[in-house]
């Protein structure tokens, strides 16, 4: 049977429309891709939970945030072109065993959890839908877990990152919800950081669900796989430096529109809420169009995350890795895979706040951060590792600064929690 | 161009065996000594008075031996680093004694041949040539033969990675998965670090960017390489390593495997090859697309 001609053409204009939309996202750069990946379902909800709780003042929060992520990903950017080898590697031959299994057993945590708050994602835009999470979830880790082992897994990615284009509305809302534009650009450009222990937690979440460790290896290994080389550097680090921008503008607008919708509400309860702030620029289909870029970008990182773990781990410890392999061939590589996955989908089957559980695992990574930062550091810091491409006296200076303060906020966060003080 | 050697299969089998045969039992476990554990053991005089600690194991690369001569022990001691002939040392696993004369060279001068197994081997990428697999070295293994002490071969298991988190063992450990030195081919850093090391080695030494180093034997078993096996070995490796790769492999083969690889790709590695190598692979792959 034949389709009629119109129905046809409209088909093939259809598909060159995705064809155009596909073969721009395959041009961005490694930088951006990376540094657009920070915003998976715990970013949405943290940058949103900013928002509602403390309107426009994380704001000058996250400048500081851009230039760390900036300098992060730019010696994540240079070690891979420079080494041709990804982060995990690279640990294991420039640091001690024990150092290594320390950097890794931080990955895995740090990622475990990432893979929890993407779970929790998937749970809460199939919430909007009207699907309960006890359904959701388990037959979203079935569904990630078979797309990646069996090999099919680089369609669905496609549909999973044009799903996230969803929140390119977001700046759209931002200017529609008209936000107080003189508070916006106060609290921009002058430090201000109300002294209580829910601020501090938070700042900890936004550094890290924005400077994620799972970036800053997803981000040598990509340039690595995209084959740029030391004389293509120059174009390399503009498209880290702009990617790290965009990416952070995208989050400043998601915060600038839920704060200018629901700001001073208190923290985020669900994402039907976090939704609200896209109904100046879509109106009514505001929870739809939140759920289906809360989805995509959820089951997008609910596979990439826990493959780059284990590609990482493997890397690390010598052990086959490779998504082509059998299962008994890789057992450690796809022992990893699955076990993020099942631990992710179980926790994020837990009663309770589903904002507050992914908010919790972007606090869990925001401690980690700075301990995995100060490796990337260390080794760009060497000369048997980058040579002359090694940071320089200014550069190394800044990184340090960067990777200092981050760790200084995350240890009094840590304390404050032990010692009971929040 | 050179025919692919005949039956390469036959002397893979032959490896394999070899490798079987570095397993070693109870008998030969006083014989052996992990590199491993070794480091960081400490350093005696003849009257038994710590000295220092071991800081890395240095043998020679020749084409000439399947298994390469322990030369010499870098010893650290107080913050400085000496290095001293094997001939001057009896090695144990738990110690390095001096004996009464040896000598200990302050300012070593790094040789082009001279490889420190905990810097340049231990945790590196290594290709087996005989399992046609890139593999890490968890551990490396010296035996002592009938020509004194050499490498004998390394340790790619899990579980000999995971000891090393532990304290390090009085004696040699059980091997886990080991390869024949013979079989497999090692890469030395782009960059050393020659201030922490040798300190006055001069820069053209091996150890400086883009340097490999090589077996006889190894090399050989690379020549008989198909292309699809170094396709398949090259996507385990970095750039700078499968440039080497494809320089040792026999040129047709590298020419199948670098057909197999995006264009992207291909140059980069082009790129990393010397011109000579460079023009004589890209004259070729043009011959094939015509």
């Amino acid at each position: 049977m034949t389709a009629p001609q119109s129905s046809v053409s409209e088909q093939r204009g259809r598909r060159r429309g995705t064809t155009r939309v596909l073969a721009v996202l395959a041009g961005l750069g490694p930088g951006l891709i990376a540094a657009n990946a920070g915003n998976d379902a715990g970013g949405i909800l943290t940058y949103a939970s900013a928002g509602a709780q403390f309107g426009y003042r994380t704001l000058f929060l996250m400048v500081l945030v851009t230039v760390a992520l900036v300098v992060v990903q730019e010696m994540c950017s240079r070690l891979g072109v420079y080494t041709g080898e990804g982060l995990g590697g690279l640990i294991r031959e420039q640091f001690s065993p024990r150092a290594t299994f320390a950097a890794m057993t931080l990955l895995l945590v740090a990622n475990a959890g990432l893979t929890v708050s993407e779970f929790a994602g998937v749970g809460g835009a199939m919430e909007v839908f009207g699907v309960s999470r006890f359904i959701s979830v388990p037959i979203a880790a079935v569904f990630v877990w078979a797309l990646t082992v069996l090999g099919s897994y680089s369609r669905a990615e496609r549909l999973f990152m044009v799903l996230t284009l969803a929140f390119l509305t977001y700046p759209i809302a931002a200017f529609l919800g008209h936000p107080n534009g003189h508070e916006v650009l106060t609290n921009l450009v002058s430090p201000h950081f109300p002294a209580s222990h829910a601020f501090l937690v938070l700042a900890v979440a936004l550094i890290g669900t924005t400077i994620t460790p799972y970036m800053q290896f997803y981000d040598a290994s990509a340039v690595v796989d995209k084959h740029i080389t030391p004389a293509n550097y120059r174009s390399e680090r503009i498209d880290s430096v702009t990617g790290s921008i965009w990416s952070n503008v995208i989050s400043i607008f998601i915060i600038i529109a839920t704060a200018a919708a629901i700001g001073g509400t208190g923290p985020l309860q669900s994402a039907q809420q976090a939704a609200e702030a896209l109904r100046p620029a879509v109106g009514p289909a505001a929870p739809a169009l939140f759920a289906a870029g809360l989805l995509g970008a959820s089951l997008l990182a609910a596979s990439v995350v826990p493959l780059s773990t284990s590609y990482a781990i493997a890397d690390a410890v010598g052990a086959p890795r490779s998504v082509s392999a059998k299962l008994r061939q890789a057992p450690l590589f796809y022992g990893i895979f699955t076990l993020q996955i099942v631990v992710g989908a179980a926790v994020a089957l837990a009663p309770g706040n589903l904002v507050a559980l992914v908010v919790n695992a972007q606090v869990l990574n925001g401690v980690i951060t700075p301990l995995l930062l100060t490796y990337i550091l260390i080794l760009a810091n060497r000369s048997t590792v980058l040579g002359p491409a090694k940071n320089g006296p200014v550069f190394k200076a800044v990184a340090t600064v960067c990777v200092a303060v981050v760790g200084l906020l995350s240890f009094v966060v840590l304390i404050q929690t032990m010692s009971g003080l929040g | 161009m050179k025919p692919l050697p005949a039956e390469p299969e036959k002397s893979r089998r032959a490896w394999a065996v070899s490798r079987k045969q570095f397993a070693f039992n109870g008998a030969l476990a006083d014989r052996v000594i992990s590199v491993a554990h070794i480091i960081g053991r400490p350093v005696r005089n003849a009257a038994g008075t710590r000295i220092g600690r071991v800081s890395d194991i240095v043998v020679r690369w020749d084409a000439g031996n399947e298994h390469p001569p322990v030369t010499g022990v870098f010893v650290k001691v107080r913050g400085a680093h000496a290095v001293v002939q094997q001939a001057d040392v009896t090695l144990s696993q738990t110690e390095i004694r001096l004996r009464s004369d040896a000598r200990m060279k302050w300012r070593p001068v790094w040789g082009d041949d001279d490889v420190a197994l905990s810097r340049d081997v231990l945790d590196r990428q290594l290709v087996d040539t005989s399992g046609v697999q890139v593999v890490r070295a968890a551990d490396a293994y010296l035996l002592n033969g009938p020509q004194g002490w050499e490498l004998a071969g390394i340790d790619v298991g899990l579980l000999s990675f995971g000891r090393r988190l532990a304290t390090r063992r009085r004696a040699c450990p059980p091997p886990d998965r080991v390869i024949d030195w013979a079989a497999l081919r090692a890469f030395v850093p782009r960059f050393t670090d020659t201030t922490t090391a040798w300190q006055s080695a001069p820069t053209t030494a091996a150890g400086t960017a883009g340097s490999g180093l090589q077996s006889g034997c190894a090399a050989a078993q690379l020549k008989e390489l198909r292309g699809p096996e170094v396709a398949a070995l090259l996507s385990d490796l970095n750039r700078y390593q499968q440039a080497e790769l494809v320089a040792a492999a026999h040129p047709s083969s590298a020419v199948e495997a670098l057909r197999q690889l995006d264009s992207d790709h291909r140059e980069a590695l082009l790129a990393e090859l010397d011109d000579a190598d460079r023009a004589r692979l890209r004259a070729m792959l043009r011959s094939y697309a015509r």
